[in-house]
């Protein structure tokens, strides 16, 4: 293969773009109705959240650490800027909820960040923690009930299209203006991953802890940095989904269980699980993929009951293919960070 | 040519420990030194106060008119001190250019990255000493050589001009040695001074100007290389004169069927129609470069890798082995080259280490096993092998290397094997416990087992060895007997065609 | 000794005074019987709901009752709060327990220090006198299907939504409705029982509108289903093409039923058990039998079947469940 295919193949991030683009297009000709631009926007429209959740994990996964603390993040933040909000009759838009939120979430991460720095513990077993204490919370003090007196200014929310488009069978939908957030945060982040020194710190510390430290850099301020960004994100996600997906509440147990998901998502992506790699492309990605496969299934006709199975099952075809892809092009795994680097 | 360095009269001691007593050392401008001595000879202390990591008790650093009485790790590199470290200290996920440049980046202060400009002074840093590397392929790719020279570039990069070399030749087949030293003359000729850090004392008389032994923190030997004789500087490195092993080849006097015949094995791409026998009370040695298969070949004789076509004999018995399990049933031992990640659990006692391959043996009938009973057993093999320990219930990870080597020997030995596959068995090891390990390694084959000795040193193969296969592309190019070749002999044909 | 220990734990209640007046519970103890309903968390309106009916029922009997649960649902708390309502000797308690299994040694213990114990939600459970459920899966999933089924004109496609597919009550209620309809209304088809997570019936079903464009009815479990499938409804302009049922309550599904989206809301009235579980212990006190066929004075409960469980402990089943859409959405403000 001239070199230049061969770059361009090698990059994971290309055959997952392919992968969607295949899947979708298998679907479509099962059920038409699959492709559309409606369907599009509502794939993207779903995706948001976890986008967002995804971009904020992105730098603590290529620092080495894991974290699921954040779903916590986003249901505590969004739920405290509710209950806030409410009690002073606030009345407008959603830019009250992300004023109160994003702060508090990249607070709280932050502290999950702190402690496991400063009592050197994994970030994974304090956001183990931090996951349970959170969601206790919310059951606790807050409201163990679904909240549904919006403000005036978030009803309707959920219809902010920035481009609209008419589907002969859902009726109205289009682009939902959260998706210009997403855009922003990935931006950002790509341009502080990709161009600045503190970014590549984030890959040098995930590919070797010991250059990094020896290179000045700091695991500490790495890991803090990370974690705001992880919580201020997932708290944006939080109060965001409320909105601009199908949640028309405020949820105490909001994104229980979906960090699994996240992950998967974010893996998918080629973000290794232990450091070092991964993208902010991939990421989105990632995130794409699984809305795809998980919803896709409906328009297939595949029994509701089987669908689970099905979606794990293609995870692992996916991650397999993967990993023969990696052998067959260089004979050296672990470019997606999906396989595990062969040992000397 | 002017003096680069200056240390004079440093000591450190840990506790009760002196490191390094009174050393006194001066490197100039385009030498290459060679600092060797034993484990614990005081070499890595010197190397950590050089790179501003420890602070000596007493003495100073001149460099140039300046004067230290101790170095930061900052100091160090802006005087261009600069340490490549045995693991290279690389980022495998991160290309080439950005593992030369980026330290030069945060060094220098900046902020964001511009990316074509880091490629072109990697670029530049690298074409000093290599063409044959892209800049944006993964570290994680390359092979150990290529890491070294990416390591030696981003030192050049950061204005290095002293590069402290660890223990530089550990990872590299003959070949990537002698292209490393073509490297090396080629700084020296740039006014840039090389501490080649060794314990092969082949290659530092070859490569270095001057020769300097520590023993016990002590320097017990100053001189040009070419003065210097390696019996001599064994002697200065051990404080003892280190006999070479001397054996009587009894495999001919045996009868019978071999004890290993191995009939066309092939597994592409690694090797192919590979057939030898192995008799008891011999030693056969396999060599050949890097990426010859010989790793492959030795991982296929123990059942980890399954052969594609050929046949194996014990005794005259075909065997088939579909694991690692298997050979042990089947009496074959196997000494990775890699002992901490293959063949020991670090964490662990010595007595768990040598237990474990044998725990099913030795297991109650419900599979249930009584540590405690089976205490003596660690505790025989370090008396027998004598491993320096205060017990057998000490941490491996608290034994030198030479020690680790051992217990990792015991561990096969405990399984009573007949075959022994030794791979590298004396990597980065010093030259007392070398020479027992070899000693070692024909008592055993006088005890009648049949050994295969897989390994890149030479004398080490023309020590040991009844006979010699050389590898090349997976093939066996040449059979020799031990004892009919020289040494220069043996490296011609390694490196030729 | 058992003096002791009542005046002890007596002591304790006093001190903790926690939940309730136990003073003044104490005074009046004596005249008037003392029948305590546990729930499994009293900060759930379903709940604050249920003390409606059972203020109601202590002042139409002209007895003490009260309502108390633990601010967050959690078996251990409830567990703790039954052995003071035993150490205080109330006369009967109804408990509506949030981990069936984990209250059954509380249970016990009050029904071994002769308290009349009712079981609401529970119909599994060993140890009470009676449990008293709103209605039984089955009935309340054919009602469902023929609210239905009368909505679409006895024709048509329909999907299926449970919370998810392990919730045994959200099963039965579709399975019941399914085998219904294949029984009386030939014409109609279920497209499958779909899973909304609880709260993505509205991606789901914006989905399956596109994937089934034939849809002409929705039959909802979970409380939120409705709310989902609705939305998605509503927005694709459907309100009038397809017809919306299942379990929910107004403060989920008000709007909704308001613009037609939702056609009908399902539901038990968590007043009206608590009332009916109130009349069952008040019954056994004044040393009355509950027979099949009988009248508990209370809507929905006005000719209770009894079937015994496998644990020998007798379930009443009325047929509790009401009917809300936008006529009579005022009446029901929980």
């Amino acid at each position: 293969m001239p070199r230049l295919t061969r770059k361009f193949l090698g990059r994971h991030e290309v055959i997952l773009f392919l992968a969607v683009i295949a899947i979708s297009v298998i679907i479509g000709l099962f059920n038409r109705a699959f492709l559309s631009v409606a369907t599009i926007f509502e794939i993207l429209r779903g995706s948001i959240p976890y986008a967002l959740m995804g971009l904020g994990i992105l730098p603590v996964l290529l620092l080495g650490e894991v974290d699921i603390s954040f779903v916590g993040v986003a249901a505590t933040t969004s739920l405290v800027a509710h209950t806030l909000l409410h009690d002073f009759g606030y009345a407008g838009g959603i830019g009250g909820y992300i004023l109160i939120a994003l702060p508090l979430g990249a607070a709280i991460a932050l502290a999950v960040g702190l402690i496991s720095a400063l009592f050197r513990l994994p970030v994974f077993a304090v956001s183990l923690g931090f996951w349970l204490m959170l969601y206790g919370f919310n059951l606790f003090f807050i409201s163990p009930e679904m909240r549904f007196d919006l403000p005036l200014g978030l009803v309707g929310f959920y219809n902010h299209f920035l481009i609209k488009v008419q589907d002969p069978i859902v009726g109205e939908t289009g682009l939902h203006v959260a998706v210009v957030y997403v855009v922003l945060a990935a931006v950002a982040i790509w341009l502080v991953l990709r161009h600045t020194v503190i970014g590549r710190g984030f890959y040098i510390m995930g590919g070797n802890r010991e250059v990094a430290v020896r290179t000045g850099y700091s695991l500490v301020k790495l890991l803090c940095v990370a974690m705001a960004v992880n919580g201020a994100l997932a708290a944006l996600a939080g109060v965001l989904v409320l909105q601009c997906a199908y949640k028309r509440f405020f949820d105490p147990i909001l994104f229980r269980g979906a960090e699994l998901y996240v992950i998967a998502a974010v893996v998918i992506g080629g973000t290794s699980i232990t450091g070092g790699r991964g993208s902010v492309i991939g990421v989105l990605l990632g995130v794409v993929f699984v809305q795809v496969i998980t919803r896709g299934l409906i328009y297939l006709g595949v029994e509701p009951t089987w669908q689970q199975l099905v979606v794990g099952c293609m995870l692992v075809v996916f991650f397999i293919l993967t990993s023969l892809r990696a052998r067959l092009l260089g004979g050296h795994p672990g470019r997606s960070g999906l396989t595990r680097g062969e040992g000397k | 040519m002017p003096t680069f360095l200056r240390v004079e009269h440093i000591s450190k001691r840990f506790g009760g420990v002196i490191a390094l007593d009174d050393v006194s050392l001066g490197i100039e401008e385009g030498q290459i030194v060679g600092l060797v001595g034993e484990n614990g000879s005081g070499k890595s202390t010197l190397i950590k106060i050089l790179s501003g990591v420890y602070t000596p008790d007493r003495g100073e650093i001149h460099i140039g008119d300046r004067r230290y009485k101790r170095l930061t790790p900052i100091q160090a590199i802006r005087e261009g001190i600069s340490v490549i470290y045995q693991d290279f200290a690389l980022c495998p996920n991160l290309s080439v250019a950005e593992n030369i440049a980026i330290a030069r980046w945060v060094f220098s202060g900046r902020r964001t990255i511009h990316w074509r400009r880091m490629y072109r002074e990697a670029e530049r840093a690298l074409r000093q000493i290599s063409d044959q590397i892209p800049l944006d392929i993964e570290v994680g790719q390359l092979s150990a050589a290529d890491r070294q020279i990416v390591a030696i570039a981003r030192a050049l990069l950061e204005q290095a001009r002293l590069i402290i070399m660890d223990e530089p030749t550990t990872a590299l087949t003959e070949k990537e040695i002698t292209s490393l030293f073509r490297m090396l003359k080629r700084l020296r000729e740039e006014g840039i001074a090389v501490l080649f850090v060794s314990h092969k004392l082949h290659e530092v008389k070859e490569i270095c100007d001057r020769i300097v032994v520590l023993r016990d923190g002590r320097k017990v030997y100053d001189g040009t290389a070419a003065e210097a004789d390696i019996r001599d500087l064994q002697v200065y490195m051990t404080g003892r004169v280190v006999e070479p092993v001397q054996f009587a080849a009894r495999a001919g006097e045996v009868e019978g069927p071999p004890l290993l015949r191995v009939e066309g094995l092939t597994l592409e791409p690694y090797f192919a129609a590979i057939s030898f026998k192995l008799k008891r009370y011999e030693v056969l040695g396999i060599t050949g470069l890097l990426g010859s298969g010989r790793r492959e070949l030795a991982l296929a004789l123990i059942g980890v890798l399954r052969p594609a076509a050929g046949t194996m004999e014990i005794e005259g018995r075909p065997v088939k082995m579909g694991n690692i399990w298997d050979a042990w049933k089947l009496g074959i031992a196997y000494v990775p080259e890699d002992r901490i990640s293959e063949g020991l659990h670090l964490p662990c006692s010595i007595t768990a280490n040598v237990i474990l391959p044998n725990i099913r043996r030795l297991a109650g009938p419900l599979g249930f096993f009584n540590y405690r009973r089976h205490r003596g057993i660690g505790e025989r093999w370090r008396r027998e092998l004598s491993i320096k320990a205060p017990s057998a219930e000490t941490p491996v990870r608290n034994l030198s290397g030479g020690n680790q080597q051992r217990v990792v020997l015991a561990k096969c030995l405990a399984t009573e094997p007949r075959i022994l596959v030794l791979n590298s068995p004396t990597m980065g090891v010093d030259v007392a416990s070398k020479a027992a390990i070899h000693r070692f390694i024909r008592e055993l084959c006088d005890r009648g087992m049949g050994i295969i000795l897989i390994s890149d040193d030479i004398p080490e193969l023309l020590q040991t060895c009844d006979r010699i296969l050389i590898l090349k592309r997976g093939r066996i190019s040449h059979a020799l007997r031990g004892r009919a070749v020289t040494e220069t002999e043996l490296h011609k044909m390694l490196m030729e065609g | 000794m058992h003096k002791r220990w009542m005046l002890v734990a007596l002591t304790m209640a006093l001190v903790v005074g926690i939940f309730i007046n136990v003073v003044g519970v104490a005074a009046e103890k004596g005249k008037k019987p003392v029948i305590a309903v546990v729930v499994k968390s009293i900060a759930y309106r379903w709940f604050q709901r249920m003390a409606e009916g059972v203020q109601q029922f202590a002042k139409d009997y002209d007895v003490i009752a009260f309502l108390q649960g633990p601010p967050v649902a959690d078996s251990a708390q409830q567990v703790a709060l039954i052995e003071q309502l035993i150490a205080m000797g109330v006369d009967a308690i109804v408990n509506v327990p949030y981990g069936v299994p984990e209250n059954e040694p509380a249970q016990k213990e009050a029904m071994d220090n002769g308290i009349i114990v009712i079981t609401h939600e529970a119909a599994t459970t060993r140890y009470a006198d009676y449990d008293l459920e709103a209605f039984d899966n089955k009935s309340y999933g054919e009602e469902m299907m023929r609210q239905l089924a009368e909505r679409m004109g006895y024709e048509g496609d329909y999907v299926q939504f449970v919370g998810s597919f392990t919730n045994a009550s959200h099963m039965e209620w579709q399975e019941a409705a399914r085998a219904y309809q294949e029984e009386h209304y030939p014409k109609m088809r279920s497209l499958g029982i779909f899973e909304s997570k609880e709260t993505e019936a509205y991606t789901v079903m914006k989905d399956l509108l596109k994937a089934y464009p034939t849809i002409r009815g929705v039959l909802g479990s979970s409380a939120l289903d409705v709310v989902g499938a609705g939305q998605a409804i509503q927005e694709a302009g459907l309100n009038d093409q397809i017809a919306v049922v299942g379990t929910s309550i107004v403060s989920y599904a008000g709007e909704l039923l308001k613009t037609g989206a939702v056609d009908l809301a399902m539901c038990w009235d968590p007043a009206l058990a608590g009332y009916a579980a109130c009349v069952v212990a008040y019954k056994l006190l004044m040393g009355e039998e509950i027979t099949d066929g009988m009248d508990l004075g209370v809507s929905g409960y006005e000719d209770i079947r009894i079937v015994v469980n496998e644990h020998g402990v007798p379930v009443i089943y009325g047929k509790g469940w009401i009917l809300i859409d936008a006529s009579n959405m005022d009446q029901y403000n929980f």
